[in-house]
């Protein structure tokens, strides 16, 4: 006698469509009114007249909020699936059907594929409909975003999938898996403030992300980007650009879904029965999440609380010059933050006596990260790339041209030249580090430079402040002076010009 | 058919069953007791293939029952909460079933369903009372024409009739199809009526796993009536050699428990020259009782 479905079930995959087929159906209609409104009115864009401009706009917002809710409930509906483990009667009544949990798993991941798929292929096939009348797009651009956006709902689909196996309510796992989106964002701003907080570029394989306001999954992007001829990007999102014409990204986050995925089938079949309804189904979950609730709470609003309140003299937001004080900072939002993730995760809130232990130990990993980064242990801030792995270079500030006027340097001699600034500032910078962490006082004393290079590999990015009459200041003067015909303001825009810009006037002519 | 080897799980530190033992042979009707937190649901989720075991063995017909399909095909289980899918009647659900479990028996759901008639298969489940519920429970585990039936508390919040009805199906089964069936209830006296073989658990652990006639056979309930003039004073420890394990006196008679078969206290009672000698049998109850150490469940020692 053998078991009638050993490893797929259709007759569950049914059940499941039966149950949420309404959030599924309102995410795939959502889907299709969004993408196909958005496509018409970028058609008719450029025909309108200005009048029509701020409807428009009005319009194309709330598509996108639209969208953002139908991509949202498209991935409830996916994971939907799995939401059986945070409830205790229906994952025992499942566990003890003629199920093994490979079958169990991958009747319940196919059917979040099917969710997913479904909208997206529905789209395709609506505006390869719509290219063959209108000849909107080419079949091959519109084949390449269902290629990329069918990678990224899989890739934030898995990750749904994996952090589901890992909490065991579907409260914490909704907490979770909205924090990761969060902290996928705010990774890019917190980057920014980190860069100038504590001097630090950015060497990494992958680079990081840009940040884009709404498109945590970002179809309706492309069609836009698509149809304005601004580019094939998909912004902010795991897929990240691609702008070098390959799918090597794209490659990555499929690579890094298909891990995802075969982490939560590993951990589903660990799980323990018992564990349902528990916050977390493995212990190591839980000190993973203190960790990591620690330090986005230290390293984010602990630097938003430095910036906001403590240096928030003049109107104008900056940070202490004091390296202890943000340290200080630091620990007590991060042993807030620590305190605020036990109490979640224990669902009490006398939680600080038995935690005093662990949380010093997280306290304490997180001072020497912070004095790993004010010491440069790795040399991040002296990194300076070589020429020929660079691809593109951007240099901005109030050392050239026309003060906030950025200088876009494409050509192999721009490249050149932005990297031998760099050296330059990273030969001199540590002076002015000695004095101060960063500017004291941002109109008076110091000014601004940012350099921003692009590599086959990662990027460098730097904003610096350099306090006027230092050693650094006055090389940079001669610096710019000597390859001012590279560094000259190549960028007027008659329309936007602001006469305030050039109140600093020509720094060369100081 | 059924066997539990040495089988140890814990709780976040807490032993719910410790090195447990617990064999059920094919075609018998096995009545698993014990004190609430004993461990019974939890061993009962071990047979399921709910629960993994820390340590030792949980079989059926040879094979480990967790992430066992094929093993789970032929299991029958109905838990003591109940899930049904959300507006879901009772031919949804046997739908369901149907496509699950390989020998789904539609005529016979049908068969169940006509005898069972309070049932009305149009209804969503989670409406229905306790009571229909678990009937509804029945009809679906019996239409899967499993070989292991596994109850947890079967029959609560059914009204005797339903429960009469109930048992007569199952033990029809046991009869013409051989099925072995475990069943967990605090209903002994129902046990009682069904039950080929009891084991009572306490604390994780197996007490006492014997045939029900066994178990009656070692303990000995007698009923003493004497004269007025002729009442003598009986305690625990005034009958020699007998190891008395309850004593009540009501006027002029007393009920003895003894752990002694009956011809041994017979021999030492009759010094006493009573009235009356009853042998009276003991029921599940009141062995169930004694032997977790009396009314109260402080067991301070166990005897075998």
């Amino acid at each position: 006698m053998a078991s009638k479905k050993l490893f797929f079930n259709f007759n569950m995959i049914m059940r499941d469509i039966r149950m949420h087929w309404p959030i599924w159906v309102m995410s795939m209609l959502g889907y299709v009114f969004t993408c196909t409104i958005v496509i018409a009115l970028s058609t008719y864009r450029y025909d309108m007249t200005h009048d029509y401009e701020i409807a428009y706009r009005v319009i194309e917002l709330l598509t996108e909020i639209t969208h953002m809710f139908a991509a949202c409930m498209g991935l409830v509906a996916a994971t939907a699936g799995f939401g059986y483990l945070t409830k205790r009667r229906k994952h025992y009544f499942y566990e003890s059907l003629p199920f093994n949990r490979l079958s169990l798993f991958a009747t319940r991941y196919l059917f979040g594929v099917l969710a997913i798929m479904i909208p997206v292929i529905s789209i395709y096939i609506i505006e390869l409909i719509q290219t063959t009348f209108f000849g909107y797009f080419a079949i091959a651009e519109l084949t390449q975003w269902l290629i990329v956006s069918t990678v990224e709902y899989l890739f934030w689909y898995s990750l749904g999938v994996l952090v589901i196996t890992l909490c065991g309510r579907i409260g914490m796992a909704a907490f979770c898996y909205i924090a990761l989106a969060v902290a996928w964002l705010i990774l890019n701003v917190l980057f920014d403030a980190y860069s100038q907080l504590l001097y630090i570029g950015v060497k990494s394989g992958l680079g990081i992300m840009e940040f884009s306001t709404y498109n945590i999954l970002s179809p309706i992007e492309f069609f836009t980007n698509n149809e304005i001829k601004a580019s094939y990007d998909i912004k902010g999102t795991v897929v990240g650009l691609y702008q070098d014409g390959t799918y090597i990204r794209v490659l990555i986050a499929f690579a890094a879904g298909v891990l995802l995925t075969v982490g939560a089938y590993l951990l589903y079949t660990r799980r323990k029965s018992e564990k349902t309804e528990d916050n977390f189904v493995f212990p190591a979950v839980k000190v993973i999440f203190n960790w990591c609730f620690a330090f986005f709470c230290a390293l984010g609003f602990g630097l938003f609380f430095i910036a906001l309140f403590i240096s928030a003299e003049e109107g104008q937001a900056h940070i202490p010059s004091h390296r202890i004080g943000i340290l200080v900072i630091l620990i007590i939002v991060g042993f807030v933050g620590y305190m605020a993730s036990c109490m979640i995760a224990e669902k009490r809130f006398r939680v600080i006596k038995q935690n005093m232990v662990k949380c010093g130990v997280c306290i304490g990993v997180l001072v020497l990260f912070m004095i790993g980064m004010f010491c440069d242990v790795l040399n991040i801030e002296k990194y300076v790339p070589d020429k020929g792995d660079c691809t593109y270079a951007q240099v901005s500030g109030e050392y050239f041209g026309t003060g906030y006027r950025n200088n876009r340097t494409y050509n192999k001699a721009g490249i050149d030249k932005s990297v031998d600034l760099l050296q330059l500032i990273v030969d001199n910078f540590d002076d002015v580090k000695s004095d101060r962490i960063i500017f004291d006082d941002y109109y008076g004393n110091t000014k601004m430079i940012g350099i921003y290079i692009d590599m086959k590999k990662g990027y460098v990015r730097r904003q610096y402040y350099v306090p006027e009459g230092s050693t650094l200041d006055r090389k940079l003067k001669e610096f710019m002076h000597e390859n001012s015909q590279y560094f000259k303001d190549d960028y007027r825009d008659d329309d936007f010009y602001d006469p305030g810009y050039y109140e600093y006037g020509d720094p060369f002519y100081d | 058919m059924i066997s539990v080897d040495n089988l140890t799980k814990t709780f976040e530190g807490f032993t719910a069953l410790d090195r447990l033992d617990l064999h059920v042979d094919k075609g018998s009707v096995y009545g698993l007791v014990g004190p609430n937190g004993a461990g019974k649901s939890t061993i009962i989720r071990h047979l399921t293939g709910i629960y993994r075991q820390d340590s030792g063995t949980v079989t059926i017909d040879g094979q480990e029952v967790y992430d066992n399909a094929y093993i789970k095909s032929r299991v029958a289980y109905i838990p003591d909460d109940l899930f049904f899918f959300l507006n879901s009647d009772i031919n949804d659900m046997m739908k369901y079933y149907k496509g699950i479990y390989p020998h789904f028996n539609e005529d016979r759901y049908k068969k169940l369903l006509s005898v069972l008639t309070s049932i009305d298969p149009k209804k969503t489940i989670r409406k229905m009372s306790k009571g229909m519920q678990k009937q509804a429970a029945f009809i679906l585990a019996m239409s899967t024409m499993a070989d292991v039936f596994v109850l947890d508390e079967p029959v609560d919040g059914l009204d005797p009739v339903m429960r009469r009805q109930i048992w007569s199906l199952l033990m029809q089964d046991v009869t013409e199809r051989q099925v072995t069936v475990l069943v967990s209830s605090h209903n002994l006296r129902e046990l009682e009526d069904i039950c080929d073989t009891v084991g009572i658990m306490n604390k994780g652990r197996m007490l006492i796993e014997k045939s029900l006639y066994s178990l009656q056979e070692g303990i000995s309930k007698i009923q003493l009536a004497f004269r007025e003039d002729n009442m003598p004073n009986i305690t625990e420890n005034s009958i020699d050699d007998i190891k008395c394990l309850s004593i009540t006196k009501s006027g002029s008679v007393y009920t003895l428990i003894a752990k002694c078969s009956d011809s041994e206290v017979r021999e030492k009672l009759r010094k006493y020259d009573p009235l009356i000698m009853d042998f009276i049998p003991l029921n599940l109850e009141e062995i169930f009782i004694h032997e977790l150490g009396g009314e109260h469940y402080g067991i301070k020692e166990i005897i075998l």
